[in-house]
């Protein structure tokens, strides 16, 4: 065949029958909570088009968001993204390794030069050219802008990639950048989370190949996954809204599952699908298992203070804790204060980043 | 070491939410849809708050039909045709039995089930080769 083969040829070809891969777009459907004709474009869609090319970077990272992938609803959805529905790129999952790779890559980009999809995972350090971050002789500064020219369009998975993460806490001793911090010139669609709950990471590659790219937040994540805080759909919100707070780990508050507010959750400020799509297959989610949220799919969050003080303690940079202190007694009063506050400063934050420079350039 | 006496008190919720009302509103409509212009409709369970009350009386609502089709397609999947003729309970499972959507489909007979031209055309060909006599 002298074509690229569609991605339902590809799925036969892995012997996989045409009944697995309907299977699969009603899955992914339901996951994006598709509209019903949507649902059913989808698959007509997604099944007759050329299989895509997705180039997936790794830069400043733990892995953790690749695992997060790898482990994502049963193995063989992960392999039907990876090996059935593109043809994926990855220097942690390919058998060929250094200069074979490199080549690899370099052929699939030329093959595919303005049609490929970017993945990157992890942060960049921009400052000396980018020389804190060097692989194969090329430093990521110089790969990331190398291969996003080439790119249909760039999707940064993990807060790292997302907003800087962990390697931009502060000090910052590596200066390292966002993606969207570098690239400018590309659609680009940030799925933040530390790591990202790995359905928004299948879900957003499907969706972006079959119908472009989805609606955005402030943030640029998916609207679908990160239009609601942790703390609208948390189970333990009826606590909240009464008032009944556990104010240690072990006490009878928090053995009868009352609200973590006060233990530090910032589930109010926090836009993440956790509550409702869960972790593990569907198992549970960290409030669940009877610790607050974090935070980690919003920008700066290892700098917003203590993770044990309540949001109402003036983290999360000042002056909202000062507004929200008062409201701290009323529970209900607070859900609302600190959602605005959360979408304010997402706004906000937004206009920030647009016109923050990398550093060191 | 004395065990922790951890007794999660989780609310129990509102049992009737009125969601199967509106669900069967939207059958009924997708139903004529159907019969006028042969539109199919699939509504995502998923995607709408039911708690197992609200379950129960759907599913006692709907009923059983006559038929049941069980796929082996990455996992197990099970269609029911529901007391209502053209309305389909489909359950899909992944390899592990985990529940991957559960959909009410209106269709004469969920996509899913039909054997594709194609398809059928590859075990033509496949059938060919074994009676193909040997020379
Ligand atoms: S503060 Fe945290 S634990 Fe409490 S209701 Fe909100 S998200 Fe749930
Ligand atoms: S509950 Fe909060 S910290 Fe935990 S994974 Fe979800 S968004 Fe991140």
């Amino acid at each position: 065949m002298d074509r690229e083969p569609t991605i339902l040829e590809s799925f036969q070809q892995q012997g996989m029958s045409r009944r697995s891969f309907l299977k699969f777009c009603a899955a992914a459907a339901s996951l994006l909570a598709l509209p019903a004709a949507r649902a059913a474009e989808l698959a007509e869609k997604l099944g007759a088009m050329p299989r895509p090319t997705v180039i997936y970077l790794s830069f400043q990272e733990c892995t953790g968001c690749l695992e997060s992938l790898t482990r994502s609803f049963s193995p063989t959805i992960e392999h039907l993204i990876f090996d059935t529905i593109s043809l994926a790129y990855n220097d942690t999952l390919q058998a060929a390794a250094g200069e074979a790779a490199e080549a690899a890559r370099e052929e699939a980009m030329r093959k595919a030069w303005g049609k490929y999809v970017l993945v990157v995972d992890g942060s960049i350090p921009a400052p000396l050219d980018g020389a804190y971050c060097v692989i194969g002789g090329k430093s990521a500064l110089a790969s990331v802008q190398e291969v996003a020219k080439g790119a249909a369009a760039v999707i940064a998975v993990g807060t790292c990639a997302a907003f800087g993460g962990l390697p931009m806490a502060a000090p910052n001793p590596t200066g390292a950048v966002a993606v969207q911090d570098l690239i400018k010139n590309k659609p680009l669609i940030n799925i933040s989370g530390c790591p990202p709950i790995p359905e928004i990471i299948t879900g957003t590659i499907v969706y972006f190949l079959t119908f472009g790219v989805p609606e955005l937040d402030a943030h640029r994540r998916p609207k679908v996954f990160y239009g609601n805080t942790i703390h609208d759909r948390c189970y333990r919100r009826p606590f909240y809204d009464k008032g009944l707070f556990a104010k240690t780990f072990d006490d009878a508050g928090a053995r009868n599952g009352w609200c973590l507010y006060e233990l530090g959750c910032k589930g109010p400020t926090t836009y993440n699908s956790c509550a409702t799509m869960k972790w593990n297959g569907g198992t549970s989610f960290p409030i669940e298992s009877g610790h607050g949220c974090l935070g980690c799919s919003e920008p700066q969050f290892w700098d917003r203070g203590d993770f044990y003080k309540p949001l109402s303690a003036g983290l999360w940079h000042g002056s909202i804790g000062e507004d929200l202190g008062i409201a701290a007694v009323a529970g209900a009063v607070l859900g609302g204060a600190a959602a605005l506050t959360a979408r304010h400063r997402q706004d906000k934050t937004r206009t920030e980043t647009e016109t923050r420079k990398p550093e060191g350039k | 070491m004395k065990p922790l006496e951890i007794a999660v008190v989780i609310e129990p919720r509102d049992d009737a939410t009125g969601m199967v009302a509106a669900i069967l509103r939207e059958l009924e409509d997708a139903l004529q849809a159907y019969l006028a212009s042969g539109t199919t409709h699939v509504i995502d369970l998923a995607t709408l708050p039911l708690g197992p009350a609200d379950r129960a009386a759907l599913q006692q609502t709907l009923g059983a039909g006559e038929i049941e089709v069980r796929i082996n397609a990455l996992g197990a999947s099970l269609l029911r045709e529901t007391g209502f003729a053209g309305i389909w309970w489909v359950r899909h499972e992944d390899v592990e039995g985990k529940l991957l959507c559960e959909l009410l489909e209106v269709t004469d007979v969920p996509e899913i089930v039909r054997a594709y031209r194609a398809d059928i055309e590859a075990a033509s060909a496949r059938l060919c080769g074994l009676t193909a006599l040997p020379n």
